[in-house]
């Protein structure tokens, strides 16, 4: 059984209503390119993140399609402006071997 | 005198079709039907085409004479090793448009394309920071297409001093 990769979704800034605030997700997932060899001359299967999707309310915000150049653990941060009403941003995300995952965090409102 | 015009497996036993000969009209065929067939390559095997990357050489880039205006690129210009280098880019749309999707090219990689972003909801502005593995000291492209279609892109480059795509380190 494979291990269960570990994500995790932070957000950095104030959420206000309107505010552009920066959400963080990181995976420790070892982005094999496929282009390594072992230690015994084989070549390591490639295995990397394949398609990151970025999900506020259900809804599809942004769609992330990495490559053997992103490096080990990927790492993605980018802007986000808080909706009125606030939200939960989900971040799933699929490798080559076909395991999944997803991490999500609640918007939660600063008085 | 009329000939019976109905149909009987016996009396009309029809010339038996060979195999070879069907054979042969297709492979004359072929070269006909190769014109369409190449440009629905990359359709027909997505897979293989992700696989390879998309890949796009650092001439390739320079010839498409992009414009860098409302793309800030920060990115270390020395780099121990490239197994992870920190890039930033900060893109404004111009007046009018909207950002629909971002590409980050590495062109010195064995897959050039490091990165494609869509945005369903195009924004005027978007902010990115990843870390990137790089094979060798060079430029790094983020490609930024609008609204429109047109495309803005700007590079920074950057020096390494071991790679990180091949070693088992």
């Amino acid at each position: 059984m494979a291990l269960q990769t570990p994500s995790r979704l932070t957000f950095v800034g104030s959420i206000r209503p309107g505010n552009t605030i920066e959400a963080r997700w990181i995976a420790g997932h070892p982005m094999e390119t496929g282009l390594r060899v072992d230690d015994a001359g084989r070549r390591i299967q490639r295995n990397i993140v394949i398609q990151v999707r970025v999900l506020l309310d259900g809804q599809l915000i942004l769609d992330f399609e990495p490559g053997t150049g992103m490096s080990a653990n990927p790492y993605l941060a980018f802007g986000l402006t808080v909706p009125p009403q606030g939200g939960t941003l989900s971040v799933h995300w699929l490798d080559d071997n076909g395991q999944r995952g997803s991490v999500q965090q609640i918007l939660l409102m600063e008085k | 005198m009329t000939h019976n015009t109905i149909y009987h497996p016996l009396h009309h036993a029809p010339a038996p079709r060979t195999l070879a000969r069907r054979a042969w009209l297709g492979l004359a065929a072929l070269p006909a039907l190769s014109p369409l067939l190449v440009p629905l390559a990359p359709l027909l095997a997505p897979a293989q085409a992700q696989a390879q990357g998309f890949n796009v050489t650092g001439e390739q880039l320079l010839a498409m004479k992009l414009k860098a205006d409302g793309i800030t690129l920060d990115f270390p210009r020395l780099a121990d090793t490239g197994a992870s280098v920190p890039l930033s880019a900060n893109i404004v749309a111009p007046a009018g448009l909207k950002i629909v999707g971002i590409e980050v090219f590495l062109p010195e990689n064995p897959n050039t394309r490091a990165l494609k972003i869509r945005l369903p909801e195009p924004q005027a502005r978007f902010t990115l920071t990843t870390r990137l593995r790089l094979a060798a000291s060079q430029d790094a492209w983020v490609v930024a297409t609008f609204s429109d279609d047109s495309r803005r892109g700007a590079s920074a480059p950057t020096v390494i001093t071991s790679s990180s795509c091949f070693d088992a380190s």
